[in-house]
């Protein structure tokens, strides 16, 4: 921002300036792309058990690659049971299980021979609540890659890591204390900075934004924008103004009454689900009237 | 029901563009009437009126803004706050364009006038209020198969258009009037036109609002649409 | 444009429906403050008074030669060397043992073992064996590894003390374990599988570091617990008087506790008074030396974090 210009001038440009024309204007290269391209997802016919109770129910939808996907609907429709589905972490809790498919590039992460654990470093997940290791702000970050037997300069692999998760500058001098000691803010992009590390292909985000203050929210909405050159991203969001302004795509589950399973009840260009959805319950919620 | 005062704000402001409409639509009834019963004294009543629509429509248009900031609509509110400000334009103008042929009737009053010309202008007038009374309609119901309707209305003003402009170019025998009266006659039958036209805009609009798309694409698949609705 | 509004009530927080007199709930405030300092105090007062009789009788014994005697039926030749041995092989060969699986039982049942009716059965039996006296536990021994593991143990040995010990403190380290790992939030567990690990991988990076305060603390009240235990160690064969030093884990023993009750049994009074005394006061000191040490452990892992 310019802050020479006056203060009418500079009123004008900001409201002309498209958000996503600036980022797409780099003046330097995004630092640190390599790592495995991006694969898109497909899901068909899931659906996702608590013990007996079935939470989703049949959702099929197609996650371009290198764009990013939003889903939104209203508490206890499923979107956290889904996303959670999509990196087989929903099957962590005792008694949980999943039906249908879902395809990362060529492989079902469902099928048979499939291990869940080598599943996960290559779908990653940043969650609600920061939740950064008690460990060194290196650590953090160089602990999922050590596991997963990485083998290169760990150094380096931390700052790039850290540069593109837009923290870097305000740690870099601090890599050593604890990552508990950082802002929620900073956390969170701490979080995001070790889901990197271990290079993925896709980046799931249940409400990632919604524990911080503005700020903080911007600063991530802006990392967003430049991590769907590299990466694919899901993210799940109560925001209704951020899934409008980050996402390429935007999927709204709904439940029609308590105590059924949720589905996806539309699916659409993010232009189109919010100047003209098909559904009057999608457009019911993105107004709203309810949620 | 969430965000209650948000949709009494959006109900009291689609009230204001309706009572606006309500008003230009008085003003040209007058117009006709005093068309009718060629009494510029009815015509007279409507000067210095388009000073007030400004204003109101000035009002209105702040009214969005400050909705707009405020309450962030997405889907069907911000198609309405922008039909709201499409529809509040096309009022204010045909307010103003009243009031201009308002100022025709009162200055050329004792003019000599062409009968035939005259009848088509006040078939014209008649016509077009009655296209803005509709198009008016059509936006307070949403009623918009009536807006498919309401171009084939405006066909007939065209017509009328081209008849008065053969009229005015091709006096009849035996005087067409006073040339002042012929030439304010030329204006008066182009800003009825307009004020049609503003009419088929606003049904226009409607329909935007009720689907999103624009008239041209939108009632075909409209209509589509409702015959996959019923079979469902 | 009409803004919502909202007539506020101009009703202050002394309004009609409220009393306006506070004075009352200030004073049981007051009154409930004084009974819970009371209670405290008690407490307080009666554990100085112990202290400072102990001590006034014990203290005055200490000294070197104390330390470093054997029992002798001469009150003022007579020393606790081969019982603070005894006492410290036993505390060694405790922990060395209990702790390791302890904090193992307590990884695996809450986070390997499913939620089945078997594991919520051993979880209630957990609790009751924290329970259950402990002269049942040197029942217990006795029987098994006193006389059917005589082979292995040599029968009344110090091995055999430590084991029984270990049954008995066995509880209270699983439980305080388990009570350390459920009070790691699951987010911590998620972010670790979030970045592809194995559940060991995720226990052994994060988790027991987390737990390792809690699960000391545990750790620490067990045993001081089992150092202070007599009838479970007499039961399993504890010698009550010693006149040679312990000299290996299958070797006969005898340990503090006994020792102060032996005496305490003497009609003499520099007998049941003086040495029960002092014995009693190195007892203390071990306890506190052994707390000292796991508390600047459990300070160490914390401030690491």
């Amino acid at each position: 921002m310019d802050y020479e210009k006056t203060g009418e001038e500079r009123r004008v440009s900001e409201i002309s300036r498209d958000h996503r024309d600036t980022r797409e204007r780099f003046e330097e290269p995004p630092s640190g792309t390599q790592g495995t391209p991006a694969s898109g997802m497909r899901v068909e016919n899931l659906s996702a058990y608590y013990g007996s109770f079935k939470a989703i129910t049949d959702v099929s939808l197609d996650i371009q690659a290198n764009k990013v996907t939003a889903i939104i609907g209203p508490s206890g429709c499923g979107k956290s049971t889904f996303i959670r589905c999509l990196n087989r972490l929903h099957e962590v809790v005792p008694g949980a299980r999943a039906e249908g498919s879902v395809m990362l590039g060529e492989q079902n992460i469902y099928g048979k021979n499939t291990d869940p654990v080598n599943i996960r470093r290559r779908i990653g997940m940043v969650f609600q609540k920061p939740n950064p290791f008690s460990k060194s702000v290196y650590e953090n970050v160089a602990w999922g890659a050590r596991i997963n037997g990485y083998r290169g300069d760990m150094d380096e692999l931390v700052e790039r890591s850290l540069r593109q998760a837009a923290l870097w500058d305000e740690v870099k001098d601090r890599l050593k204390e604890s990552g508990l000691g950082l802002s929620g803010g900073q956390q969170q992009r701490l979080c995001i900075a070790r889901t990197l590390a271990v290079e993925p292909e896709v980046i799931l985000m249940d409400e990632p934004a919604s524990a911080l203050d503005p700020v903080s929210t911007q600063k991530i909405e802006d990392t967003m924008d430049e991590l769907k050159q590299s990466y694919t991203v899901v993210i799940v969001t109560h925001n209704m103004q951020q899934a409008a302004r980050i996402s390429d795509y935007t999927g709204f589950f709904y439940i029609e009454n308590m105590g059924d399973p949720g589905r996806l009840w539309e699916f659409d260009d993010t232009e189109k689900m919010f100047s003209n959805p098909d559904r009057k319950e999608t457009e019911d919620y993105v107004t709203g009237r309810f949620g | 029901m969430p965000r209650e005062t948000f949709q009494q704000e959006l109900d009291e402001l689609i009230g204001e563009v309706l009572d606006l409409g309500t008003e230009v639509e008085g003003s040209l009834e007058n117009t006709v009437k005093a068309m009718e019963t060629r009494d510029a004294r009815i015509a007279e009543k409507e000067l210095g009126v388009d000073i007030h629509y400004k204003a109101r429509g000035a009002e209105i248009e702040r009214d969005c803004m400050i909705l707009q900031a405020r309450q962030a609509p997405v889907a069907r509110d911000l198609r309405l706050l922008y039909t709201v400000q499409s529809v509040t334009n096309h009022l204010v103008r045909s307010g103003t364009l009243t009031e201009h042929i308002c100022h025709a009737i009162v200055d050329t009053a004792g003019c000599e006038r062409d009968e035939d010309l005259e009848a088509t202008l006040t078939e014209m007038a008649r016509t077009a209020r009655n296209i803005f009374g509709e198009g008016l309609d059509i936006f307070k119901n949403r009623d918009i198969e009536r807006a498919r309707n309401l171009q084939a209305k405006d066909d007939k003003v065209d017509l009328l258009y081209s008849e008065a402009l053969n009229l005015i170019a091709n006096p009849s025998d035996g005087g067409g009037g006073a040339p002042e009266w012929r030439m304010r006659a030329a204006l008066i039958v182009h800003y009825l036109e307009r004020i049609s036209d503003h009419g088929v805009d606003i049904g226009g609009s409607t329909v935007f609002l009720v689907t999103g798309e624009r008239i041209e694409d939108a009632m075909q698949q409209y209509l589509e649409r409702n015959i996959d609705q019923d079979e469902e | 444009m009409t803004k919502g509004s909202t007539q506020a009530t101009q009703k202050g927080a002394q309004g009609p429906d409220f009393k306006t007199s506070t004075s009352v709930r200030y004073g049981l405030d007051r009154v409930f403050a004084a009974l819970v300092f009371v209670a405290t105090l008690i407490g307080l007062v009666v554990l100085a008074v112990l202290l400072v009789d102990v001590a006034k009788d014990g203290v005055p014994l200490l000294s070197w030669s104390f330390i470093t005697s054997f029992p002798s039926s001469i009150p003022t030749s007579a020393g606790i060397y081969p019982v603070l041995l005894g006492s410290l092989w036993l505390l060694a060969l405790t922990a060395l043992i209990s702790v390791p699986l302890g904090i193992g039982a307590a990884v695996y049942l809450e986070e390997y073992a499913t939620d089945t009716w078997l594991n919520r059965l051993v979880e209630v039996n957990i609790s009751n064996l924290a329970g259950v006296p402990s002269i049942i536990y040197g029942l217990l021994g006795l029987g098994i590894f006193v006389n059917l593991l005589r082979p292995i143990t040599g029968g009344p040995s110090l091995i055999s003390g430590a084991l029984t010990l270990s049954l008995l403190i066995l509880p209270v380290i699983i439980i305080a374990t388990r009570e350390a790992l459920r009070a790691i939030p699951d987010t911590v567990r998620e972010g670790g599988f979030a970045l592809g690990a194995t559940r060991w991988e995720v226990i052994g990076s994060h988790l027991l570091p987390m737990a390792l305060p809690g699960a000391l603390t545990g750790t620490i009240l067990a045993l001081s617990r089992a150092i202070g235990e007599t009838a479970p160690l007499i039961v399993v064969g504890a010698a009550t008087y010693l006149t040679f030093a312990p000299d290996g884990p299958l070797s006969r023993y005898s340990a503090l506790p006994i020792q102060i009750y032996y005496w305490v049994s003497q009609p003499q009074p520099e007998f049941q008074v003086g040495l029960a005394a002092a014995g009693i006061v190195v007892l203390m000191a071990v306890l506190i030396l052994t707390n000292s040490f796991a508390v600047w452990l459990r300070n160490r892992y914390q401030r690491r974090i």
